[in-house]
C-alpha cells in the first residue's frame, strides 16, 4: 500500500501542516475541512513523497516537524515519539527513500562540504590562536 | 446545514473581488481534488450572462484542483476572517479583500451544465520535497490519474507544459484568476 505525505502551504508558500495517508488526497482534505480547524481549512495541499510503508510515511512526516524550527507548522502531536521502539527505523526508512525535507539531504554540493569542512577545521586548530581571535587583538593593544 | 450537490459538467459561478465574476467547468472528481478549468469568460456584476457562449469558450486556466464544496461555502469562511487571522495562517490578498466587502455574496453557485465531452486526462507532474526543494536536486514525478511515474532528477521540457499537483484552497482559485500566475511556475521551469 503506498502511502502519501502531503505539506499544507499558506498563501505565502510557508509550509504549515505535515500529514500522510493512504487515501486519496480529496478525501482527506475534505476531513480536513470538516474538523473546522480555521488554518487546514485555508492551505494549499501538495505531495511531498510517496513512500510504500506507514512507518516510512510516520518518518518522513516526523523529519518535516524535526525540521520546523520557526515554528511554523500547526502540527499538534508527534507522527512517531522518540520513545517509540520504532522511532530510529521510521527515521532511516524516510531518509532511505529521500522522504525527508530537501535541506537534510546533503546531496553531492553538501557531501563535498561536509568532506572540505572536516579537513579543514583540525587545520584551524592551529590558525586560530588559543582564546581565539579576540585575545590576538587584546594582546597586540597591550604591546 | 443544507447538502451541497454539485455533479461532472456543472458551470460554478465563481464571484470576484473586482466586481467581476468568473466561471469553472468541474471536469471530475480527482485523487488529489476537484478538477475543473475556468472559462475565458469574465462577466461584471451587472452584465446579463449567457452561458450558451460558454459552449465554444476555451479554458484560460486548466486544470486546476481545488475543493468546490468549500467554494460554495466561502461567504461563511469569510464571515470568520477574525478568526482564521488569530490562529496564525497568512491569508491571501483575495481572502482579506473578498472579507472586507460584506455585502457581496462570495459563494460559489452551480449556474448550469455543460457535458464534459471530450474530457482527457491531463495528468500530473511534482517533485520529492515540493516547494521545499525549489533549488535542490530531488526526484521528479507523472501522475497519470491512478499511479506516479518517476521521470528523473531534471524535468524534461516536454513536461513542463504540465500543471503541478497541488489542492488549492477556493480563494487560490480566485488569486489565479485575477493574477493570472500559477504559484508553481518557478519551481517547474527550474526543473
Amino acid at each position: 500500500m503506498q502511502y502519501t505525505v502531503y505539506g499544507g502551504y499558506n498563501s505565502s508558500g510557508v509550509l504549515q501542516y505535515v500529514g500522510q495517508t493512504c487515501r486519496e488526497l480529496a478525501v482527506r482534505a475534505a476531513e480536513h475541512l470538516g474538523s473546522g480547524d480555521p488554518v487546514k481549512e485555508r492551505l494549499f495541499y501538495k505531495v511531498l513523497h510517496n513512500v510504500p510503508d506507514l512507518l516510512t510515511a510516520r518518518g518522513s512526516e516526523q523529519a518535516y516537524i524535526n525540521a520546523d524550527t520557526a515554528g511554523n507548522l500547526v502540527n499538534k502531536i508527534d507522527s512517531i515519539a522518540s520513545t517509540n521502539p520504532n522511532f530510529e527505523q521510521a527515521k532511516q526508512q524516510a531518509q532511505l527513500y529521500g522522504a525527508v525535507p530537501a535541506a537534510s539531504t546533503p546531496g553531492l554540493g553538501g557531501m563535498v562540504a561536509d568532506v572540505v569542512s572536516k579537513l579543514v577545521s583540525p587545520l584551524m586548530l592551529f590558525v586560530i590562536p588559543e582564546g581565539g581571535f579576540d585575545s590576538l587583538y587584546n594582546n597586540s593593544q597591550r604591546i | 446545514m443544507q447538502r451541497i450537490r454539485f455533479k461532472v459538467g456543472d458551470i460554478i459561478e465563481v464571484p470576484l473581488p473586482n466586481g467581476k465574476t468568473a466561471f469553472a467547468h468541474y471536469l471530475m472528481r480527482d485523487y488529489w481534488g476537484d478538477m475543473i478549468g475556468i472559462y475565458d469568460y469574465v462577466v461584471n456584476l451587472d452584465e446579463e450572462v449567457d452561458l450558451e457562449l460558454l459552449h465554444n469558450k476555451k479554458y484560460k486556466i486548466f486544470p486546476i484542483l481545488t475543493r468546490v464544496r468549500q467554494g460554495m461555502r466561502l461567504s461563511e469562511s469569510l464571515a470568520r476572517v477574525e478568526e482564521i487571522e488569530a490562529s496564525g495562517i497568512v491569508l491571501s490578498k483575495s481572502f482579506l479583500t473578498m472579507a472586507r466587502d460584506a455585502k457581496r455574496n462570495y459563494n460559489w453557485k452551480v449556474v448550469g451544465n455543460i457535458p464534459a465531452e471530450n474530457f482527457k486526462y491531463p495528468g500530473f507532474i511534482w517533485k520529492d520535497g515540493g516547494s521545499h526543494s525549489k533549488n535542490v536536486v530531488t526526484r521528479w514525478h507523472f501522475f497519470d490519474g491512478k499511479s506516479n511515474i518517476e521521470i528523473g532528477k531534471r524535468l524534461p521540457n516536454e513536461y513542463k507544459k504540465l500543471a503541478y499537483q497541488a489542492n488549492f484552497p477556493p480563494e487560490g482559485v480566485v488569486e489565479r484568476i485575477l493574477t493570472d500566475k500559477d504559484p508553481d511556475a518557478d519551481l517547474i521551469q527550474r526543473g
